[in-house]
């Protein structure tokens, strides 16, 4: 064991880097872009698809983004799958906001039951094609905006968060 | 403060700053971790070995394609070890501080 005692500066630098390295490692989760645009062409498909080739092909539709998203989320669990979709960590679950995950939960429950429950009400069609242009909408600001947006939620989800997954390194560390 | 709280594999700044890297993620693939840190693959393999062999990193090699990868992932020692670590480094910073606020000119 080493005799050397560290002066107070030099601890506090040390903390400091720390903390600076712990966020860049928060910070690191990106992806490729095709993900995004694989995404985007998914959407695209299920919202216009009906438009084109009648409401016969939805389900089919539904089933295959279904799948594609279940592939997408089995990737995310494994290195190698995590570097086929371009992202070279995988960040800790425990260094996301508890609140933020509950929020984003409560987001998604919502709009599953929209769907569900919201569109028997909704009218047949607003507008010739109403479902392509919305698809276009969301399935070009996916692959325009995917990776800005995936960033923002990314430091959404981090902020605040320095208390949680180990003592000590949040604070005196400034 | 006693020198034997710190751990002598982390006074190393290098391996302080891999293992630091790797505390808020699962895994980091090898280049990620390199280009983060700035050191050369070389240079970056003996810290990391020299981490491994402690039982800090676990290293995972595959291949993605037919092109081969290496996974880096901070393990439950080498997380215990570094919480060691900065325990022991705030608890520097705080004696300072307490000793500078006792000082009758401060």
């Amino acid at each position: 064991m080493s005799d050397r005692v560290t002066p107070p500066a030099e601890a506090a630098r040390a903390l400091r880097d720390i903390e600076r390295l712990r966020a860049q490692g928060r910070a690191s989760e990106q992806q490729s872009r095709w993900v995004g645009v694989v995404f985007g062409v998914a959407i695209f498909a299920e919202l216009a698809a009906p438009d084109f080739f009648g409401d016969g092909v939805r389900s089919g539709i539904s089933l295959a983004v279904t799948a594609l998203i279940v592939a997408y989320a089995v990737m995310l669990r494994t290195p190698r799958g995590g570097a086929l979709l371009g992202r070279p960590t995988r960040v800790r679950r425990s260094e996301i906001s508890p609140r933020f995950a509950r929020v984003a939960q409560m987001a998604i429950v919502a709009v599953v039951l929209l769907g569900f429950v919201g569109a028997p009400f909704l009218p047949d069609h607003l507008f010739p094609y109403a479902g392509t242009v919305a698809g276009a909408v969301l399935g070009a600001t996916l692959i325009l905006f995917g990776r800005g947006l995936q960033r923002g939620l990314n430091s959404l989800a981090m902020r605040g968060d320095g208390k949680h997954g180990m003592n000590g390194l949040a604070h005196g560390s400034r | 403060m006693d020198p034997a709280d710190f751990d002598t594999a982390l006074l190393d700044p290098t391996r302080l700053s891999i293992v630091s890297l790797l505390v808020s993620v699962e895994w980091a693939e090898f280049g990620w971790v390199r280009e983060t840190v700035g050191m050369s693959p070389s240079a970056l393999s003996k810290q990391v070995s020299t981490l491994e062999t402690r039982g800090y990193v676990e290293v995972k090699k595959g291949y993605v394609g037919k092109r081969p990868r290496t996974w880096l992932a901070l393990t439950p020692t080498g997380r215990a070890a570094l919480e060691r670590h900065v325990a022991a480094l705030h608890r520097i910073v705080e004696e300072s501080q307490r000793a500078a606020a006792e000082r009758p000119d401060a």
